[in-house]
């Protein structure tokens, strides 16, 4: 054996070098090869990272980060490939496939590689190497290895088109092709004409309130516009709607203290000026604007009372009263005044009578021959527990400094009348007797003060003294002067009352508005559903007469539930008064007294019939006979009607309670009733 | 000894004189058998590669008519043995026979057999019995006969052409696979094309019939297979006819889909013996020093082709042996890397 010497010949060494520029020349076409696979791969991982950046998956400012990334898969992959180890002996096969050479070249590789050759063998592998070798010049890598264009140069292209695609074209901004937000709309609560009409209210109703400024009125208007564009907008559910009715008139119309308060001043001075005009009817026969005064009290127009009153002043002013006049006016003025403060003790009064009352029925109570008077004996403890507290408001109420301010200056009025007077008389007679006439004026005015409030102001008494002095040293005009003041004062206050009470009805008119908006939404309401509303009406209108028939033995409930009918409230007001005035308003004019009763409210309706009526509360009885038909038929008509035949519903319960008690362990004591209860329903056929 | 490696061929000429002295044999063939190219070549290279050849094509494709030319061309010793079932061993080994010398003395001698020639044509090899086709193949394998106690070499260059009938198979005995694979290659002879069928005619009906000379001598015979047997063999060739080889056996995980479907049994490494064998020689007739792999590739669907054994779906559907090999060959690369 002989070491294989071809491997070091220089002919083995030209084959070896003109492989190794073969193997350089592949490993360069499997770089370019690797590179296009590597960017393919990388501008598809490029690809999808473009497409998150333009959905907005990442942030539009990586786009380094992919070009980075397909770079990177290119020169990794180039170099993967460039690095690949190429087998010298398949290099040579595909020199010689190339080249037709038959293997001579990768034989002769081969073999030199090979260390176990004989002689012989050494011989021929030395012929073959020549052989080789002769076709050596005649090979060129170029046409063992043509360029070729990569197999993956198409999916490159494609892949590379597709990011651009994905990179330029503007994609669809998902976001636009949302549908539109959901929003709720609901039915129209009002319809458009009362819409309309509502509004044209409200125009009216901020049209007074510029005239008279109310701050809650100018805020109830506000909320009541914001609602009625909420409406309009179908912003707002019926239940909402009415929610919200409910929350402004329980925000602005909870506490009816200042109503009341003008109710109870109104009455008193209603009261006075009736007591007045019996008592001083000569002098106010002489004064027609007094006259005029007392009228207007009567009739509660302090607007009428303060523009009267006014004239009046203006009247003292320029006319000259004679002694004997001036006197019967100042006596008017001091009683009026006396009458203003008499309220309180009416109040006293009232109150005593019916403690009175209670304590002669408990003492009835007590003979036991009253037995069935309970319910009497509990509603005179309510009457005066209600005494006790209309008292207690009273004597906390601004109703009573107001009354207490205006008594004060009325009785102020008519103490410098009478100082004016008898300035007038010392003039004339430079007698100091009438003095004395002042000494009694102030001792009644001391008088009167210790009859008023407490709290009233002292100026009386530290005026008193001052008074005589002042009336000493000033002039007749002075005085005349001083009373039309007083009255001025008197006439502003009454001014003042009358706004008060042009603001309550600001707001009232408001209170009417958002009522009368629910009420409208209740008829939009029974219009939608004709056929149900069709047998509502039909029902209500058999219960309607089904009262008539009932006839007097109605209790309170069946006219309340009248009055609201007939007024368009759908709604059973505890108030007794409302649902008594709606019985009235029926008999007179039916529809035209309209939403739920609000004449007594308001005073205006009754005034304008001018009906007389009697106050008295009627109270509804527990009746032992269950509903009566005209609830009946009402509940029927809510909760809808009867479509099986009674003798089919209880052929089919019977049937099943039947059943039931031959399957289940029914007790005999039980099996009774419901045999019994069975028998008794049966129907009548 | 300085003359003698003065006067010595380089292996350029020895190669160079391979080639010619095959183009001889191949012309002078020629000159007498039309057409089938390859089944001269295939003939030479097993002479030279020192193995046998069977021979298959129905009768009167011309034969015995090319061994006979053969022999001739090759100036070798001849003989034609016509198997049939009646023939014995001793047919073609030869027999022991008493023979009476002139002075009236008697004394056993073997007679030879029609085997001891340079080249035997074993004619219908399948119509004799098992036995006989026994001790055919038994002298073919040892190059000697061995009658009682005496033993006779074969004189080389000694080369068997067996043929066989393929259509007249009634009443035969089809060789064995064991005795199949002693032959070095196995030929189709096909029909002739239309061309060399008009030649063939021109050349058997006229008066003048074509002589075949003498292109080498025995000798020459005897150094070209020695020379054939010096040419190298690159590994990778020899692995790529290897892995040819594996492709014929359905167990093996390189073979092919039709392999695992159709074969039995694959080749034995005699295949590769002679896939190898005859590609040196095929090489050496082209000039070349070395084998490649088309030198595997054209060698080893004879030699493989009769050593593959269908399993009985590819009988009975009747799939070539040769389409089997030439799918292996097609899904064998010529290199690993």
């Amino acid at each position: 054996m002989k070491t294989n010497s071809s491997r070091q010949s220089p002919g083995m060494q030209s084959i070896e070098r003109l492989i190794e520029r073969f193997k350089a020349r592949l490993r360069m076409q499997r770089s370019v090869m690797g590179a296009v696979e590597g960017a393919c791969l990388g501008l598809m991982i490029a690809g999808v990272g473009v497409a998150a950046m333009r959905t907005g998956w990442m942030e539009a400012d990586s786009w380094w980060l992919w070009a980075l990334v397909a770079v990177a898969f290119t020169m990794i992959a180039a170099a993967l490939r460039a690095i690949q180890p190429v087998d010298a002996i398949a290099a040579a096969q595909i020199i010689d496939r190339s080249h037709g050479l038959h293997d001579r070249l990768s034989t002769a590789v081969s073999l030199a590689k090979s260390d176990d050759l004989s002689r012989a063998d050494q011989e021929f592998v030395e012929a073959q190497l020549r052989d080789a070798l002769r076709h050596v010049e005649t090979i060129d890598p170029r046409k063992a290895s043509p360029w070729r264009h990569p197999a993956d140069t198409r999916l490159l292209a494609a892949v590379a088109i597709s990011v651009i695609v994905v990179g330029l074209i503007p994609i669809p901004d998902h976001t636009e092709e949302l549908p539109e937000p959901f929003t709720v709309q609901y039915n129209q609560v009002l319809d458009d004409t009362t819409l309309q009409l509502e509004r044209d209210r409200l125009r009216e109703l901020r049209r007074r309130i510029s005239e008279l400024p109310d701050e809650q009125a100018e805020q109830l208007a506000d909320e009541i516009e914001a609602l009625l564009d909420a409406v309009e907008a179908r912003e707002i559910s019926e239940r909402e709607f009415l929610e919200a009715i409910d929350e402004i008139m329980e925000r602005h119309f909870g506490d009816e203290t200042e109503q009341k308060e003008l109710d109870l001043l109104a009455e008193a001075l209603a009261d006075a000026a009736r007591e007045i005009r019996e008592e001083h009817a000569e002098t106010l026969a002489e004064h027609p604007e007094l006259e005029e005064v007392m009228d207007a009290f009567d009739e509660g127009d302090f607007q009428k009372a303060a523009d009267a009153l006014s004239e009046f002043a203006d009247k003292l002013d320029s006319d000259d009263l004679t002694e004997e006049q001036a006197e019967r006016l100042a006596d008017l003025l001091e009683h009026f005044a006396d009458h203003l403060d008499g309220q309180e003790e009416r109040f006293e009064e009232l109150f005593e009578e019916h403690r009175d009352k209670f304590e002669e029925m408990l003492s009835q109570m007590d003979d036991g021959s009253m037995e069935r008077n309970q319910d009497l004996l509990d509603d005179a403890r309510d009457a005066m527990e209600q005494a006790a507290q209309d008292k207690e408001e009273f004597s906390e109420s601004a109703a009573r400094r107001q009354l207490e301010q205006l008594s004060r200056e009325i009785d102020e009025t008519a103490d410098e009348m009478r100082k004016s007077q008898a300035a007038e008389s010392t003039e004339g007679a430079e007698g100091e007797t009438q003095r004395p006439d002042h000494q009694d004026g102030d001792e009644g005015d001391d008088g009167e003060q210790q009859d008023g409030d407490p709290q009233g102001d002292p100026a009386p008494e530290e005026r008193g003294p001052d008074g005589p002095d002042d009336g000493a040293d000033d002039d007749e005009p002075d005085y005349r002067n001083e009373v039309g003041r007083k009255m001025d004062d008197a006439s502003r206050q009454l001014q003042e009352m009358e706004n008060q009470r042009q603001r309550s009805e600001q707001r009232e008119e408001a209170r009417r508005q958002l009522e009368e908006m629910r009420e409208s939404m209740s008829r939009s309401d029974s219009s939608e559903d004709e056929q149900r509303g069709e047998q509502m009406r039909d029902f209500m209108d058999r219960a309607r007469g089904e009262q008539g028939e009932e006839g007097e033995d109605s209790d309170s409930e069946g006219t309340e539930q009248q009055g609201a009918s007939d007024g368009g409230g759908d709604e059973p007001s505890d108030d007794r008064e409302h649902a008594e005035a709606g019985e009235d308003r029926e008999g007179s004019d039916g529809e035209g007294a309209g939403h739920g009763g609000s004449a007594e409210e308001t005073g205006e309706v009754a005034d304008e019939m001018d009906a007389e009526y009697i106050r008295e509360e009627l109270r509804g009885q527990d009746s032992e006979e269950g509903r009566s038909r005209s609830e009946i038929i009402r509940s029927a008509s809510e909760e809808g009607f009867a479509t099986t035949d009674y003798q089919d519903v209880y052929a089919d319960y019977h049937d099943i309670a039947e059943e039931v008690m031959e399957r289940e362990a029914v007790p005999d004591g039980y099996r009774y009733y419901i045999k019994r209860y069975f028998q008794l329903i049966r129907p009548q056929q | 000894m300085a003359t003698s490696s003065e006067t010595a061929p380089s292996t350029e000429e020895e190669v160079e004189a391979f080639k010619r002295d095959c183009g001889k044999i191949r012309e002078q063939v020629g000159s007498m058998i039309v057409g089938n190219r390859e089944i001269i070549d295939g003939v030479i290279m097993v002479l030279l590669a020192s193995g046998n050849v069977l021979l298959e094509g129905v009768p009167g494709l011309g034969k015995t008519m090319l061994v006979r030319t053969l022999s001739e061309a090759l100036g070798l010793d001849f003989s034609r043995i016509q198997f049939t079932p009646d023939l014995m061993p001793t047919d073609i080994l030869g027999a022991t026979i008493i023979v009476e010398e002139e002075d009236r003395s008697k004394h056993f001698r073997f007679e030879k057999g029609p085997i001891f020639s340079h080249i035997v044509l074993a004619d219908e090899i399948n119509r004799a019995t098992p036995k006989t086709q026994s001790a055919m193949l038994e002298a073919m394998q040892e190059r000697s006969v061995t009658i009682g106690k005496e033993t006779f070499q074969l004189d080389p260059p000694f080369f068997v052409l067996a043929t066989q009938n393929p259509l007249e198979m009634e009443g035969t005995y089809p060789l064995p696979e064991a005795q199949l694979d002693r032959f070095l290659f196995k030929l189709k002879i096909l029909f002739p094309k239309l061309a060399d069928l008009h030649t063939i005619m021109d050349r058997t009906t006229q008066s003048d019939t074509p002589e075949v000379g003498k292109a080498i001598g025995r000798e020459r015979i005897l150094e070209m297979r020695s020379l054939a047997r010096k040419v190298p063999m690159a590994r990778h060739v020899q692995d790529y006819a290897l892995r040819i080889l594996y492709g014929t056996h359905p167990e093996h995980e390189s073979a092919p889909e039709i392999t695992r479907r159709y074969v039995r049994f694959g080749s034995s490494p005699r295949g590769a013996q002679a896939i190898l064998t005859t590609a040196k020689v095929h090489a050496l007739m082209h000039g070349r020093f070395n084998v490649s792999c088309d030198d595997i590739r054209h060698t080893a669907i004879p030699a493989l082709r009769h050593r593959v054994i269908l399993n009985f779906e590819g009988e009975a559907e009747g799939v070539d042996t040769d389409a089997i090999l030439e799918e292996i060959i097609a899904k064998t690369p010529e290199t690993t890397s």
